[in-house]
């Protein structure tokens, strides 16, 4: 009998994997485990539908239901947590004991969301977002929330922050920066999105400085917080505060075990760690950036899917995938934002659509686009990025022209 | 059969779409090599796919780029892991129809 594939995490990454082997004729045995101990279920919701539907459960937008997990012959491990990875062996200790040995593992395991260090950030009240039910035990205490404060202005803070004020909540939107998403948009589409989040009643404290979550009674031990208190003495009156200030990859098993571990965990074009027989996918791997010569890891549910099935190719020795141009997107209310490539400063707006267009260019070549309710545009963009051809800054900057006339040109 | 008429076929363009206002809506798709018709919504997401992009013999939904087959509906790529219906596409005189039948 031929040992196992052992996959760590059922999320975007791992279940790709588990698929794209399957899909591609592995007929051994595979395991899929995960300390949640939900069936799996899509991430992106849970900043957004969750907060703003009160009965809507992970049944709503599972990732793999349980007719599929059948089908594809899966040994699901739910709420089983691992606890040491063996990179010689090729074993994993489960907590309670059971140790399990592979012919290959893939580390799905994600992230961690990051909390503030800061006095005050571990009060009742406050909380993070990166599981159903860290989304589930926000959206109970939502419902009699007077005022709503959300640290962060990245995509996570900035969909939760946009998703509760379509409630009706008063949503104090409070981020470092002078401008929000502006770290990882284009100006023009954070300018766009946040005009639209203003109008929409977040009220926006740029340029923060905070120095404690303060409690309504101090004195009291378990005291619920009432407030995030800024260097200047102000105080933003909140019975919930939820922090959104990024991810930090689950890379404990890999560092334990003494994998090459910096801020991910590292693998290369195949997802192979460090550990032969040891890959490692989705928010949790760290790899060299080809377009900036830097250590990246893409936090976005595409990547996390396209890496997972990278890492399956690898490990049945097939042909791997292309480098992928990145992509993703983010939903803030009505507001559907896409971004693909990387931006270059050199950026050309194109406006007179449903929202605003940029394209960042690298002298004749189309290096990254975005758009905030123009998808089709950025689908345009995404292949001519791909393909390398020289594009007329003429025709991008003009609202009358056709863009699809771009791709039809020959080269 | 109960045959729609979508259009003239030369009120859209290769590359375009129309959504049919029946429930659930149709869409119907000129594309390179021909006309097609799918269900309209995408099976991951509440999104249109007649606002989608089309690619060669592809549809790609506007909201998280799962792609489907125009002739035969089939989901090609996540997030979406159901097909929508595909439904047959007849030209007459110039008109285009779609052969309705749930």
């Amino acid at each position: 009998m031929s040992l196992p594939i052992l996959i760590v995490g059922a999320s975007a990454a791992g279940v790709s994997a588990a698929r794209t082997l399957r899909a591609n004729g592995f007929s051994g045995d595979l395991v899929l485990i995960d300390a949640d101990p939900n069936p799996p279920y899509e991430r992106p919701p849970l900043s957004k539908r969750v907060l703003e539907e009160p009965d809507v459960t992970g049944a709503a937008f599972p990732l793999l239901t349980a007719d599929q997990a059948q089908a594809l012959q899966l040994e699901l491990r739910l709420g089983q947590r691992v606890l040491r990875l063996d990179a010689n062996a090729l074993a994993l200790t489960l907590a309670g004991g059971a140790i399990l040995a592979g012919q290959a593992i893939l580390l799905a395991t994600g992230g961690k969301a990051r909390r503030l260090a800061l006095p005050g950030s571990d009060l009742a009240g406050v909380h993070v977002i990166r599981s159903l039910a860290d989304a589930e035990a926000l959206r109970a205490e939502l419902k009699t929330a007077k005022a709503v404060a959300v640290i962060g202005g990245g995509l996570i803070g900035t969909e939760a922050a946009v998703a509760i004020a379509r409630t009706g909540k008063p949503v104090a939107w409070i981020d470092g920066a002078q401008k929000p998403l502006a770290h990882i948009f284009p100006t023009a589409i954070a300018d766009h999105l946040i005009a639209a989040h203003l109008e929409a009643g977040l009220t926006l404290h740029a340029g923060a400085r905070i120095k404690q979550l303060v409690a309504s009674d101090s004195s009291v031990s378990g005291a619920r917080v009432s407030g995030v208190e800024l260097e200047g003495g102000e105080v933003i009156a909140a019975d919930v505060v939820i922090l959104g200030v990024g991810m930090a990859p689950e890379d404990g098993l890999a560092r334990a075990a003494g994998l090459e571990v910096d801020n991910g965990v590292h693998v290369d074009q195949a997802q192979r760690t460090s550990a032969p027989g040891v890959f490692a996918a989705g928010d949790v791997a760290a790899f060299i950036d080809e377009a900036s010569g830097l250590l990246k890891r893409h936090e976005h549910w595409r990547a996390a899917e396209a890496q997972g099935a990278q890492a399956a190719r690898a490990m049945l020795g097939l042909p791997l995938a292309d480098a992928q141009t990145p992509w993703f997107w983010s939903d803030q209310g009505a507001h559907h934002v896409e971004m693909a490539g990387h931006r270059t400063g050199d950026a050309l707006v194109r406006l007179g659509g449903q929202g605003p267009i940029v394209f960042e260019l690298d002298g004749d070549r189309l290096a990254g686009v975005a758009s905030v309710n123009e998808p089709n545009a950025v689908r345009i963009g995404l292949r001519l990025i791909q393909s390398g051809r020289s594009v007329d800054r003429a025709v991008l900057a003009d609202p009358k022209a056709d863009l699809l006339a771009l791709l039809r040109v020959p080269a | 059969m109960p045959l729609i008429r979508v259009c003239r076929e030369d009120e859209l363009a290769v590359g375009e779409a129309r959504k049919l206002p029946v429930e659930p809506p149709i869409a119907v798709f000129h594309a390179e090599d021909g006309w097609f018709a799918l269900d309209d919504t995408c099976t991951h997401g509440q999104a249109s796919l007649c606002e989608g992009f089309i690619d060669g013999g592809t549809v790609e939904c506007p909201l998280h780029m799962a792609q489907f087959c125009l002739k035969t509906g089939a989901a090609l790529t996540p997030p979406a892991d159901k097909p929508v219906a595909a439904y047959r596409v007849v030209m007459d005189g110039g008109d285009v129809f779609v052969d309705f039948e749930r």
